[in-house]
């Protein structure tokens, strides 16, 4: 049985993550709680806190194909990815084979946006508590 | 203050459509379907945690969500906000000269709204939502 929990972040596309999260901050009072800066293929990550979800910014890497600013995908928390994945596949939606997240300690999967009426969506289990997930790696 | 994501918004061609996947493949519960004569939608709400999933038909052409659909394709529109005090929120926002879409709070699905341009916030659009009980 396919366990949505909670939408878990939606991820903004910015040219400047540092810039972004100040915007956020002048405008609604949103403070980051975490950035991660690149390391190997990864891109510049921040996280803005809000209620039980958070905001992501994602920044990409310098010479990678930037999408356009402004959303990009959301991310829903589910229990039991394998189970979520092998679900919406007989059920006729494409989705990857899940695969180590960008945040510490998560699992992905994505499902492709021509499944989801255009959005990227995300699922994603994180092995330990959001609290300790959430902290970045130094 | 803002206190949480309230809804992701997503414009989509056919809601009916659209459930096959949000309410039937995904799972999400339906929650709330009404009419928005003032913007020319339909739009349903699906719950998820402590969020809500909006999923917006429009069904008149030449409004903005049509517009959007027309030039975009079905996909993200906007992200919303809640706020325990939107009146004093679009004062700061005032205060600050951040640019808006409503100067006053309207009545919307989600309760008093208000919309800032997505020129504020790096081409995402926000709305503000103070809800109703």
């Amino acid at each position: 049985m396919f366990n949505a929990k909670r939408l878990d972040h939606v991820t903004l596309s910015v040219t400047d993550m540092k810039e972004a999260a100040r915007i956020w901050q002048r405008t609604l009072g949103l403070r980051p709680d975490t950035l991660i800066e690149p390391h190997g293929s990864r891109p510049r990550l921040g996280s803005l806190p809000l209620g039980d979800a958070f905001v992501e910014l994602v920044q990409p890497l310098a010479g990678a194909a930037a999408p356009d600013e402004g959303m990009l995908s959301i991310s829903i928390e589910v229990d039991d990815l394998a189970a979520a994945v092998a679900g919406l596949r007989r059920r006729g939606v494409v989705v990857s084979d899940p695969q180590e997240g960008p945040w510490p300690a998560t699992q992905v999967a994505h499902i492709s946006p021509k499944s989801a009426h255009g959005v990227p969506i995300e699922l994603v289990s994180r092995l330990a508590g959001p609290e300790g997930a959430d902290k970045p790696e130094e | 203050m803002i206190r949480r994501i309230h809804h992701i918004s997503i414009v989509v061609r056919d809601m009916e459509e659209a459930f096959l996947f949000y309410r039937d493949a995904l799972g999400l519960p339906l929650h709330k379907i009404a009419i928005l004569e003032d913007q020319g939608v339909k739009a349903a709400l699906l719950p998820l945690g402590e969020s809500e999933i909006e999923l917006l038909e429009p069904i008149q052409p030449d409004t903005g969500i049509a517009r959007f659909l027309e030039r975009r394709g079905e996909g993200l529109h906007h992200i919303c906000l809640e706020t325990d005090d939107i009146d004093r929120e679009l004062d700061g926002l005032n205060a600050r000269d951040v640019q808006l879409i409503d100067e006053q709070p309207r009545l919307g699905l989600a309760g008093r709204v208000c919309f800032v341009h997505p020129g504020a916030h790096h081409g995402v659009l926000v709305e503000l939502a103070q809800p109703m009980e």
